[in-house]
């Protein structure tokens, strides 16, 4: 598992040792990666300039996509237990 | 001076009445569902759909409109008024005011993601590749600290 945001390293930092993170947060803050996603959302950043629509993408070996969910809304997050299940019949269902 | 004071039952009812604070409880109720939208914010379920909140909007509406059969006040009239506006424009906010753009030609499943080389929080140079070719990879975008 990978997080990306548009905060700056030392940004990231902090959250990562304030919530104890097992996992990396990337920093892209010129949304540069977010724009390729087209994830852009213009001036959404509560901190001042852009920041992404919230995203997740299960990625396979190969780099496709085998799942995802995009917020319509910015308080639209998926349940965990959703992404688990969706992990569980992938790696299940793999030959 | 004498005080001769006659218990008037009606007029006694009238001034409970008049000093009657159950008006109120619609108000609070509704201004409840702020509070309460806050406290389980990390709760995606409720984070997604608010409905402890809108529970809390429409009981104090109701209970606002139910108040106004006993209490024909004008204050109990604008406590009325006040929650069946805040209970609209709670609906608005959350369903309207929030909307995010359509993600404009984001990968589809299916699609190939592109690839991309970004710093972790220590700087540390990260390739997505690298990871997805270990296996299953969840990217996670979101909107940032706070």
């Amino acid at each position: 598992m990978i997080a990306v945001s548009v905060d700056a390293p030392s940004e990231s930092r902090d959250v990562v040792g304030r919530l104890d993170l097992p996992f990396d947060i990337l920093s892209d803050v010129d949304a540069v990666v977010v724009r390729q996603f087209g994830l852009l959302h213009p001036g959404g950043n509560p901190h001042g300039g852009d920041t992404t629509v919230p995203a997740m993408f299960l990625i396979g070996r190969e780099g496709e996509v085998l799942w995802r969910r995009i917020a319509q809304r910015i308080q639209d997050r998926p349940d965990p237990r959703e992404i688990l299940d969706v992990i569980e019949r992938l790696t299940t269902a793999a030959p | 001076m004498s005080t001769t004071e006659t218990v008037n039952p009606a007029r006694e009812e009238r001034g409970a009445r008049r000093s009657s604070k159950t008006y109120l409880i619609g108000p609070v109720l509704a201004l409840l569902s702020i509070p309460a939208y806050l406290v389980w914010l990390d709760v995606p379920q409720l984070r997604s759909t608010a409905l402890q909140s809108f529970a809390l909007m429409i009981a104090g509406t109701v209970i606002s409109l139910m108040t106004l059969k006993t209490d024909r006040r004008r204050r109990a009239k604008g406590a009325a008024i006040g929650t069946s506006g805040f209970l609209l424009l709670g609906t608005g906010m959350f369903f309207f005011a929030t909307k995010l753009p359509q993600p404009a030609g984001a990968p589809e499943v299916g699609a190939r993601v592109l690839g991309f080389t970004l710093p972790d929080q220590t700087g540390q140079p990260v390739n997505l590749a690298s990871l997805y070719e270990r296996g299953l990879t969840l990217l996670v975008f979101y909107r940032g600290h706070w």
